[in-house]
């Protein structure tokens, strides 16, 4: 009997070794990758590093329009997906009443979570800037990115709908309300935590990427802010690239980890504003 | 087995009188979820007063029953039924092409509290949104509805706090309330009580009883002792059959059927 008990300690421990092994692994490998961009972009970061033009393929000046770039970029994929994200999620939850026809879409849309971005951007390139001919556009780019993020937010707003016990329906409906008022008083504030944290992890994702944008939206240098939809714009991750390809230079990789920190940065942001609104909102609608 | 086809019309008669107004009359009702048959060949008439309650084993169709009534059944896809039901005089689908203009006159109550995430007072209002009044209509209906609830001392001084905050009986009673609001003509009631305390319960109780009184209750319970205490008419199913219907006296009488009172005796000695 007392064999088996110290069988299983030595078992416990093993698994409690295992799993704080992993932790430390996944953490460590973190705190290195996110160690190294502060230790060393840390040096570049001034205020005329944040608010001056890159100058000379960016290895003087700073990132001031790689900022705003891709800020508008991700706002304006952020405007766009928005109502399609809430309108896809309410229609499943609410007006698809085929089981199988949700269970299709519900799986076309893991799906299309998992396409790689250049995918995106090979789509991008071919039907907007080939077949529709609109040219190098931040507008495209931000449609392009907004195609990208819409799966995130559109299961994260239907898991969170998904999510409410039907009998807040049931007690609604019951109390003589419509379809669309439950939609409205009952489904939305109880889920509207759902939407905002997909589109802002579908926006932490779209901020950082490279590939979907690089053919259709994004110039690499001499460009300011657009005065239309159909002008390029620069953004840092598209910046950090060519600052990269320049990387014997020191001047060009020392402004390379600069704006890597302050992508890394924004990416936080976004994740952080997530969790904090999540939070927000799941206990107001716990109220 | 075919259910017996008696009129609950009189307060305390079993008898066949057809001639009088029915809140509730079913003919062949049969029930299905899928392909299984929950509730089969029920004939019924519920008067227009007084307090009906159905009970009998669980997985007997009470609450399927209760839920046809106002149609909010119909939100689970795969819920149908066959037979003719007529609520209020009016054929519950033919008579209420719109949905919500039924589950208004008839008000319902679940078995769980169910309070919506947002203050005592929103959601009392959650009803009336549909109905066109001012501000002060709205807190008088809402104070009466509370009155009857036997909740308005208890919460008139925090109705801007969240009903969440209220336990577990307050909710239930808020609930009752909340149905109340719109002023129902029917009221359906699935096991009210069956998750909250015994100071809440005789409260429901004695909201019921009173209520009772000016419009038809049709309550679900597994308590047979609150259905001896509050009903007028018993009807007591199993297997999706009604097996006896009748007045309360007739039905924790002697004369009552066998199985009735084999259940009946059952559940008080279970008790």
């Amino acid at each position: 009997m007392s064999e088996r008990v110290n069988i299983r300690r030595v078992q416990e421990k093993c698994f409690a070794f295992i799993l704080r092994a992993s932790l430390a692994l996944c953490g460590g490998v973190l705190v290195f990758l996110l160690g190294s961009i502060v230790v060393k972009g840390f040096g570049s970061l001034s205020l005329d590093f944040f608010f001056t033009p890159a100058k000379d393929f960016g290895k003087s000046g700073g990132v001031i329009y790689q900022i705003l770039g891709s800020l508008l970029m991700v706002v304006a994929a952020a405007v766009l997906v928005l109502p399609l994200a809430l309108g896809t999620a309410i229609f499943q939850i609410s007006y698809n009443a085929r089981p199988k026809i949700r269970y299709v879409l519900e799986q076309s849309l893991y799906a299309l979570n998992a396409i790689p971005s250049i995918t995106y951007g090979l789509f991008g390139l071919i039907f907007f800037v080939n077949v529709l001919n609109t040219g190098i556009s931040w507008f495209v780019g931000a449609v392009i990115l907004a195609i990208m993020i819409l799966p995130t937010a559109i299961l994260s707003t239907y898991q969170a709908m998904a999510a409410i016990p039907k009998t807040y329906q049931e007690n609604a409906a019951a109390l003589g309300l419509t379809k669309a008022q439950v939609i409205r008083r009952v489904t939305l504030p109880q889920s509207f935590h759902g939407l905002v944290t997909g589109l802002l992890i579908g926006l932490a994702r779209a901020i950082g990427e490279t590939a979907p944008i690089m053919f259709i939206a994004t110039a690499f240098s001499g460009v300011t802010v657009p005065q239309s939809l159909v002008e390029p714009v620069s953004t840092l991750p598209t910046h950090i690239l060519e600052l990269a390809q320049q990387s014997t230079d020191p001047q060009a990789l020392q402004n390379a980890w600069g704006a890597s920190l302050i992508l890394v940065g924004l990416v936080a942001g976004f994740s952080g504003l997530a969790l904090l609104i999540r939070s927000r909102l799941s206990s107001e609608g716990r109220k | 087995m075919s259910s017996p086809k008696l009129s609950l019309v009189s307060g305390h008669s079993s008898a066949d009188s057809s001639a009088e107004p029915h809140c509730i009359h079913m003919d062949g009702f049969s029930a299905y979820y899928g392909d299984n048959c929950i509730v089969s060949d029920v004939n019924l008439r519920l008067p227009p007063k007084g307090v009906t309650c159905l009970i009998g084993p669980s997985g007997a169709g009470k609450s399927t029953i209760l839920r046809w009534l106002n149609r909010i059944n119909e939100e689970s896809e795969r819920a149908s039924f066959s037979g003719k039901i007529e609520v209020l005089g009016r054929d519950v689908l033919k008579g209420y092409p719109d949905v919500t203009e039924l589950r208004r006159k008839v008000g319902m109550v679940f078995q769980q509290p169910c309070v919506f995430p947002c203050s005592i007072y929103d959601n009392m209002l959650m009803g009336l949104r549909s109905r066109k009044l001012s501000k002060g209509e709205a807190r008088s209906i809402i104070e009466q509805s509370l009155k009857a609830a036997s909740l308005w001392d208890e919460v008139s001084h925090r109705l801007a706090q969240p009903a969440s905050a209220l336990s577990l009986g307050q909710q239930q009673r808020l609930c009752l309330a909340r149905a109340l609001v719109l002023e129902p003509e029917v009221l359906l009631l699935d096991e009210p009580t069956a998750s909250i305390d015994p100071v809440s319960s005789r409260a429901i109780e004695a909201f019921v009883i009173e209520q009772g009184r000016e419009i038809p209750i049709i309550m679900v319970t597994h308590n047979i002792g609150q259905a001896k205490r509050i009903s007028d008419h018993v009807i007591f199913l199993c297997d999706g059959q009604i097996v006896e219907q009748g007045t309360r006296a007739h039905m924790f009488s002697m004369r009552s059927a066998e199985k009735t009172r084999t259940y009946i005796t059952e559940e008080f000695c279970d008790c």
